[in-house]
């Protein structure tokens, strides 16, 4: 969703930011004019209170002028006229008082008509007191003058209270206000105060989750950073690092170990590296390490490190070119221990030349047996062969029948040293693979008992056969065995039929842990009518030398079949037999495609 | 239809072992063939024999393998090497089957290859067959260099 992308936490912090600054600002304002509306309202009402006063002020003046004259014309005493100016200029005081006030508030005709009043009054106090200071006091007029001064006074008076009045209901009304503006200006404070601790709130809270968010990644990120070199010291593996553009090198802890240092014992500088390098391959070492800095370019090297303690190990240090989170380009790079394998390296390499020379060993066994041991053997059968060509005719029945078996034991041994030959030939060295047609191969071992199987009268029906992948002459071997085997193990007058076919591998089967499928193996059948073999005997017959039957017309070695079980282990392959006894037996063989 | 020179063979065989040139002597008697035969004890009185001037060079050369002074490959090559015995038919008559020996002295020009047989009269039948099978190519003029025949 487009807008869940857009809203990322510093997007909607920033916006609450903006938000909660608008709403204090505004608040604050709102607050300001109401204040200023709370001080008007305050002025308002004492000058209100001031007005009231002054009126009353006002009132009390007159009256006191009143008295002090109406003492002075009773008594002629001048004492009571000395504050009179001063009165005066009272009222004069209170009347501009008022007028000032005025300006701000109620109706300036009322004021002008007091003034017109007190102005009148005055005039009558002058009169009253013109007339009562002249010689001869006019009563009458006097008493005139008096009844329109006290007129005049209760016109003032009335004029006052009207003002006054005004004055009160406006106040009421100011006092209203005021109360309202308190309340409001209260509320408004109170409001921003808690904003202002909302958002301080907040931001606090933020800040602290930021900081413990903070603290649990750097735990976490010391905590890997352990991790790792705990791993590189297990390992046996180190890391380091080239900044081509501060020329700075790092070394991680377990560099120096496999120096035999602890970390940091030397100061991170490639000379002090370099001096730890076997002599014969510092060479070679910083000519590659120059190289790639000039070129840019991944370094793979092996060479030895001498410790202090003169041990030397194996080194292999792999380099690359790359970035860092600042944009600068730095070589990085794994350094490891291989001292053990190269050890391992080098007794195998020891145990193989062993091995070769054991090899050779052996070839020189195989040659003498098959050479120098055939030799004397030959040598009897060729003797016994003269002997029976004329000689043994003057030899008794019993010398007849020794000499008999001396040529089988001979014949005998012939077979087992030629059997052991092949043996031999399947387990050597050098084994060349090549795609080889069976039916070929087949041929070949028809020919090769050829006579067996025209003295036998046997039959041989072979299959269509595929092209395997194989040693030929070990093949070759494979077939000739199973044949002769089957040539040889007949029932008594009846002819051997072997059938070789090629079978398809229709169901999976399982031999020593493998599955063997259609796609993977060849399926080769060698079957025969002969005696067959108890099907208990199915492994034993391929062990070395193991024969089942002794009987003397049954000749064999007991390594015909045991040779056949190795070629077919050269190929990675199977052979299983199975037998009926006096039926015959079926010898199933599996290649690898 | 092979027509027989009445003009005996000449055959020379070299071969260390006492018994292996006695059966050879008697198996040829045996087979009533008329031939000379010539035997040598090592490969260097045999090379000596062949290269003083005015020998009849033999037919057919038996040679076997395992002799000392000189074995039978090195007589081999010697004689292969020189055109003078280009008409001599060599048969390796030997107690080895190995492919290696068999291969060598295909490669060093040897004709025929014998594996030394246990049984007398399977030896006469190989004689036999041999001393047949040279009259072909004496009378047929196939080259005797590139032929290889293994019994």
């Amino acid at each position: 969703m487009k807008l869940k992308d857009y809203l990322t936490p510093t997007l909607v912090y920033r916006t609450a930011l903006g938000v909660s600054f608008v709403l204090v600002v505004s608040v604050a304002l709102v607050f300001h004019i109401q204040m200023n509306s709370l001080n008007n309202s305050v002025g308002l009402i004492s000058d209100s209170n001031k007005k009231q006063f002054e009126l009353e002020k006002l009132i009390s003046s007159i009256t006191l002028k009143e008295n002090s004259l109406r003492n002075y014309i009773i008594t002629k005493d001048t004492t009571y006229l000395k504050s009179d100016s001063l009165v005066e200029q009272n009222i004069y005081k209170s009347l501009s008082e008022i007028k000032d006030l005025v300006q701000k508030t109620a109706d300036p005709s009322d004021i002008a008509g007091l003034e017109n009043l007190i102005k009148q009054r005055f005039q009558l106090f002058e009169d009253t007191f013109k007339i009562s200071n002249s010689e001869n006091v006019d009563m009458n007029l006097l008493k005139s003058k008096l009844m329109e001064s006290s007129q005049v006074t209760a016109a003032i008076r009335k004029q006052i209270y009207t003002i006054r009045d005004k004055e009160v209901s406006a106040l009421k009304i100011h006092n209203i206000n005021h109360r309202y503006d308190v309340e409001t200006s209260t509320i408004t404070a109170f409001s921003l105060t808690i904003i202002v601790l909302v958002v301080l709130l907040f931001s606090l809270n933020k800040v602290n989750y930021d900081f413990r968010k903070l603290k649990k990644l750097n735990k976490e990120l010391n905590f890997a950073n352990q991790i790792s070199d705990n791993a590189e010291k297990v390992a046996g593996i180190s890391h380091w690092k080239i900044n081509m553009v501060t020329g700075k090198y790092f070394f991680s802890d377990n560099f120096y170990r496999i120096f035999g240092l602890e970390p940091h014992a030397f100061e991170e500088k490639v000379e002090n590296f370099i001096a730890f390098i076997h002599p014969e391959d510092v060479g070679e070492c910083v000519k590659a390490h120059e190289e790639s800095l000039k070129s840019k370019t991944p370094t793979s090297l092996t060479y030895r490190i001498v410790r202090h303690d003169g041990e030397i190990r194996y080194i292999n240090s792999i380099g690359d070119f790359t970035h860092n989170s600042n944009g600068e380009l730095v070589k990085i790079g794994v350094s490891y221990d291989i001292t053990e394998q190269q050890n391992s390296k080098f007794i195998l390499e020891e145990k193989n030349k062993n091995l070769i020379a054991i090899n050779a060993e052996l070839e020189s066994f195989n040659q003498i047996v098959s050479h120098d041991l055939q030799e004397p053997l030959r040598k009897i059968q060729m003797f016994i062969s003269r002997l029976e060509g004329g000689e043994i005719d003057n030899v008794s029945e019993t010398g007849k029948d020794y000499f008999s078996k001396i040529k089988m034991s001979a014949n005998r041994m012939q077979n087992l040293m030629m059997d052991l030959v092949d043996y031999s030939r399947t387990i050597k060295e050098n084994k060349v693979f090549g795609i080889i047609d069976l039916k070929t191969i087949l041929d070949n071992v028809l020919q090769e008992l050829a006579i067996n199987i025209e003295e036998t009268n046997a039959k041989v029906i072979v299959g269509k056969l595929p092209e395997v992948n194989a040693i030929p002459f070990q093949i070759q071997q494979l077939f000739v065995n199973l044949l002769a085997n089957s040539l040889k193990y007949t029932k008594e007058g009846i002819s051997p039929i072997i059938k070789v076919n090629a079978r398809k591998i229709t169901s999976e089967e399982i031999i020593n842990d493998t599955i063997i499928t259609e796609n993977k193996y060849h399926k080769i059948v060698v079957s025969d009518n002969g005696i067959g073999f108890k099907q208990e005997f199915s492994e034993k017959i391929f062990a070395l030398f193991k024969r089942l039957e002794t009987e003397a017309s049954y000749t064999g070695t007991g390594l015909g079949l045991a040779i056949c079980k190795k070629v077919v282990e050269n190929h990675n392959g199977f052979i299983k037999a199975k037998g009926v006894p006096n039926k015959g037996a079926t010898f199933t063989i599996y290649l690898p495609k | 239809m092979i027509s027989k020179d009445q003009s005996p063979l000449n055959i020379m065989l070299a071969d260390d072992d006492e018994d292996d040139r006695n059966f050879f002597n008697d198996a040829m008697k045996e087979l009533k063939i008329k031939n000379n035969l010539t035997v040598f004890k090592d490969g260097k009185d045999l090379m000596d024999y062949l290269n003083a001037p005015d020998t009849v060079l033999p037919h057919i050369l038996f040679l076997d393998l395992n002799m000392p002074c000189k074995t039978g490959n090195e007589c081999l090559k010697e004689i292969r090497s020189n055109p003078k015995f280009k008409e001599i038919s060599i048969a390796i008559y030997s107690t080895s089957s190995s492919e290696k020996d068999i291969e060598e002295t295909f490669i060093d020009g040897a004709n025929i290859y014998i594996k030394k047989p246990n049984d007398f009269s399977k030896l006469k039948k190989v004689l036999k067959e041999v001393v047949n099978l040279n009259w072909q190519f004496h009378t047929s003029g196939l080259n005797k260099d590139t032929f290889f025949f293994s019994i």
